[in-house]
């Protein structure tokens, strides 16, 4: 039942049990004042006017002596009347209290204090008229009288100050109890009111802490759980108070909150899992984008660099402390800060472009860099930072400038080419003609002395036609159109051999320093090229050197890496022997440097030079595989380097400068020349010499005179360009009738397909048109002695 | 004031004549233990309120009924006139507590009866007095 009561109930059921307490209370206090009013009344009633009248009697008995003691003393016999009128009086009064008067003792002894009153009534009058008249001269029987007389009314009195004390008594001890009852009902109420706000005050406390703090507690404590998490803690609602409804809608509320709870750790956890993905995701895209090989920056709209990723970091040597806070400029040349600004406006205006910029690196070095760019913004369409990925484009501008060089050289070989053909156009016909020229002007001046006049003549005929043959020559070089016949070469030899020459050249007033490496590997060139390239740079050293100076030559074994090759689009890696020519002379600005190359650029005076010095020098190194540095300061010097590359073979270097002696010979030499007058001079120029001369102008001629020749054939001499079949067939046919037979080539210009790729078969002895008897002779003699 | 100078009055008188007072005796009669009494212990005697002498034999006080020497005892010794003495005894009297001393008409009378009873004290002008009494000096 008690469980199934309301907190309301629950108060009101122990403060009603009080509240009857209290009634219970109040009715005893009525009861006893009901008490208190029927003694009090009974006072009112009897005993306050027997108490009167008793006071009334003792006064009257008083007033009545008192008038007998005065008539006695003052002997004034009126009194006797007035004390006989209280006497009357008093005995009327005593038979009233006696009236009165319930209790049948005090009734019995006011009768006889009335029977008293009535005998010293009858006495008195005649003892104390006796005593009046007497004076004080009583009788014996006169004091007895009196003194019995006192006796009697002292007797009287007595009872009636009695019955008043009696009286007054009573009504005292009357009010004195009904005073006390109330005292000690008050004391009661005291009691009661003090116990019943105790026990009040006890079954609140009760009710509080039993049935109001003990599940508020036990309420707080399941919220306190509930709000620690563990939304499993129930309450005990069995109770059909309002803890016990409150118990229930909590237990309710846990539920859903469990099952909620339930709900949103589920979408925590998938939560998580989208985040780990997101966060993996944009681990993999912070790898990406710090892992591809562009600058990813992102600033903010005053073009702050909030973030940079590592490639930024590691291309520009800056860190990412440097970096972060910074102006998006700090990465960009101060040459192009206001026209990067300038775009960063236009990109917040919407205006979105790739800009190619010049980036400088912490230690300054300089990259070209294409910068995109894009502006972020938020949910509500306002820009809030910005984003750049910038490319490393300088391989490509480098590339780009490259091409543009490639390009101009390009132009450059196309026009050297032109040149080439020109040159090569000419130079068969021209070498042709010059054979003419100058064989048969040797011829003349071996038949004649110096004392003949036309000897000079002759003279002047051969070194016009040979500085000719030089100039053609030169031009076929640079245009790498020249037949060269490259052998192993020691190149201190070769230097060593053309010194004298050289000094020649340069004349007195400078020095030639000559600065030979050891060892030097060997190279495989042409020995007439590398006179061509010393030959060119010596008086190009010279004419850069006004009066005095000094001219260096110096060789010296180099290995080039890549890393070394990498800047110079000439260069290959691998093993070199570089030949260098240095002057101490006027040097070249850069204008020039650029230039020197090409061909008929000259710095010289009109007719001091051709311009096809160094153009030449340029063709036979790159003909050769090899590549050329200049280093030239205005007023210092110039210092070319001319790299050719090592040549391992087994083979040791050609020996030179061996003194070349016209040497004739017995043996049968076959000729075959197209060229009629070329034939000629040939056929005389060998027949000079001492050999047996067969001489064909066509392929058909020779092959005849080959079948059907009784002696021996012990040389062919051919051109290589022939109108029916080459030079080189042509051998092949005769050796297949003569075995052993020897073959020297001889050409001026050719255009067949050994000399297409400018170098003749190995072994394949050759002779350059035109060509001195010297040289003829020299020639033939080696390629008859050779095995 | 007037008091003031009235009581001086008295005091100069009393002091003036002494021989008047000292003419009246007390007597007693011989076998009373005392030979002298206090001014108080005579006016005590004399107003009833001492009963008995000294070893319990009673006292019989008696006086005279008029005349010059109870007049002078009374305003010599008990500080009283005889009005203010009887109006005593007649109120003792009434309320029952004493008897007055018994009143003789000479002092001869006196002399007999405090003579012939034991215990019997009085007062009598010294020159009347004779035979066989105690004269109790009065202190």
């Amino acid at each position: 039942m008690w469980r199934s009561m309301n907190i309301a109930k629950k108060i009101l059921l122990p403060l009603g049990v009080l509240v009857l307490g209290y009634s219970l209370t109040i009715a005893y206090g009525f009861f006893m004042g009901l008490q208190n009013n029927a003694r009090l009344n009974t006072l009112a009633t009897t005993v306050h006017p027997a108490s009167l009248l008793s006071q009334k009697c003792q006064r009257l008995f008083e007033e009545q002596i008192k008038l007998y003691q005065d008539m006695v003393t003052n002997g004034d016999r009126k009194l006797a009347g007035q004390a006989r009128e209280k006497g009357e009086e008093l005995i009327r009064d005593l038979e009233k209290l006696e009236g009165i008067v319930n209790d049948p003792v005090m009734k019995s002894q006011i009768a006889t204090t009335l029977k008293d009153c009535r005998d010293f009534n009858t006495w008195a009058p005649d003892v104390y008229e006796e005593m009046r008249k007497a004076a004080v001269d009583y009788s014996d029987q006169t004091v007895e009288k009196a003194t019995n007389l006192a006796e009697k009314w002292k007797a009287i009195l007595g009872d009636l100050k009695r019955y008043r004390e009696h009286f007054s008594s009573i009504i005292h001890n009357e009010l004195l109890a009904t005073g006390k009852q109330l005292q000690r009902q008050g004391l009661v109420n005291v009691l009661i009111f003090v116990v019943g706000v105790g026990v009040s005050l006890l079954i609140v406390l009760i009710i509080v802490m039993k049935f109001i703090r003990s599940p508020l507690q036990k309420t707080i404590e399941a919220f306190s759980t509930g709000a620690m998490g563990d939304f499993s803690v129930r309450l005990d609602d069995s109770s059909a108070d309002e803890f016990g409804r409150l118990a229930f809608f909590f237990n309710t509320f846990m539920e859903k909150l469990e099952e909620y709870n339930k709900d949103l750790r589920q979408e925590i956890e998938n939560h998580r899992v989208s985040l780990e993905n997101l966060r993996k995701s944009e681990e993999i895209q912070g790898k990406l984008v710090d892992t591809i090989p562009e600058i990813v920056v992102r600033t903010d709209m005053g073009g702050r660099i909030l973030f940079v990723n590592d490639y930024a970091m590691k291309l520009t040597g800056f860190s990412r402390e440097e970096l972060l806070g910074e102006s998006m400029l700090v990465f960009i040349a101060p040459e192009d800060h206001d026209r990067a600004r300038n775009n960063m406006l236009l990109a917040q205006d919407g205006e979105q472009a790739i800009n190619e910029y010049v980036i400088q690196k912490k230690d300054g070095t300089i990259l070209f860099f294409e910068v995109g760019g894009d502006v972020l913004r938020g949910e509500d369409g306002e820009p809030f930072g910005r984003v750049y990925v910038c490319r490393d484009v300088t391989s490509r501008k480098l590339a780009e400038k490259e091409r543009a060089r490639l390009q101009e050289q390009l132009i450059q070989s196309q026009k050297m080419e032109s040149v080439g053909r020109l040159a090569g156009g000419v130079a068969h016909d021209f070498n042709n003609m010059l054979s003419v020229i100058n064989g048969n002007a040797e011829l003349a001046l071996q038949d004649l002395g110096p004392s003949d006049p036309m000897y000079n003549v002759l003279h002047d005929i051969l070194n016009a036609g040979e500085r000719s043959a030089n100039l053609t020559r030169q031009l076929l070089a640079f245009a790498r159109k020249q037949t060269i016949d490259p052998r192993i070469l020691d190149l201190n030899d070769v230097v060593g051999n053309m010194l004298k020459m050289l000094q020649r050249l340069i004349g007195e007033g400078i020095r030639l320093v000559w600065a030979p490496g050891q060892p030097l590997w060997a190279i495989n060139a042409d020995p007439s090229q590398v006179d061509q390239i010393l030959a060119n740079l010596v008086v190009n050293a010279r004419d850069a050197i006004d009066d005095t100076g000094r001219i260096t030559i110096e060789t010296a074994n180099v290995v080039y890496d890549e890393a070394y090759c990498k800047g110079r689009a000439d260069c290959l890696p691998g093993e070199y022997v570089f030949l260098a020519v240095s002057d101490n002379g006027t040097g070249m600005s850069r204008e020039v440097m650029e230039r020197i190359f090409e061909p008929f650029f000259t710095t010289k005076r009109s007719g001091e030079g051709t311009g096809l010095g160094l153009a030449t020098v340029y063709g036979i190194v790159r003909q050769n595989g090899g590549f050329v540095n200049v280093y030239s300061e205005p007023n210092k010097g110039t210092t070319f380097k001319i790299y050719l590359p090592r040549c391992v073979t087994e083979d040791s270097p050609m020996a030179l400068g061996k003194e070349i002696r016209i040497e004739g010979g017995a043996e049968t030499v076959l000729v075959v020349e197209d060229e009629a007058a070329v034939l000629n001079l040939t056929r005389d120029m060998i027949s000079k010499l001492g050999y047996t001369v067969l001489a064909a102008s066509r392929v058909e001629e020779a092959l005849a005179l080959a079948a059907e020749y009784q002696g021996k054939i012990d040389l062919l001499l051919t051109d290589v360009v022939m109108p029916e079949m080459n030079g080189k067939e042509l051998a092949q046919r005769i050796e297949a009738l003569r075995p052993g037979l020897k073959s020297l080539y001889m050409s001026g210009y050719t255009a067949n397909v050994i000399a297409h790729h400018g170098i003749l078969d190995k072994g394949v002895r050759f002779i350059a048109k035109p060509f001195s008897l010297r040289d003829l002779a020299a020639r033939l003699r080696e390629t008859l002695m050779a095995s | 004031m007037k008091k003031t100078v009235l009581l001086c009055l008295i005091l100069l008188v009393s002091v003036v004549l002494p021989a008047r007072a000292g003419s009246i005796v007390v007597v007693a009669h011989t076998d009373v233990p005392v030979s002298a009494l206090s001014g108080d212990e005579l006016q005590r005697i004399f107003l009833g309120k001492k009963m008995f002498w000294n070893g319990g034999r009673r006292i019989f006080p008696v006086c005279l009924k008029r005349g010059g020497t109870h007049e002078s005892f009374l305003k010599s010794y008990m500080d009283m006139n005889v009005s203010q003495f009887d109006i005593f005894w007649r109120q003792a009297v009434f309320v029952g507590t004493g008897t007055p001393p018994t009143a003789f008409g000479s002092e001869r009378e006196v002399i007999d009866f405090v003579r012939k009873t034991p215990g019997g004290v009085g007062y009598v002008d010294s020159s009347n007095v004779q035979g066989e009494l105690k004269i109790i000096k009065v202190k």
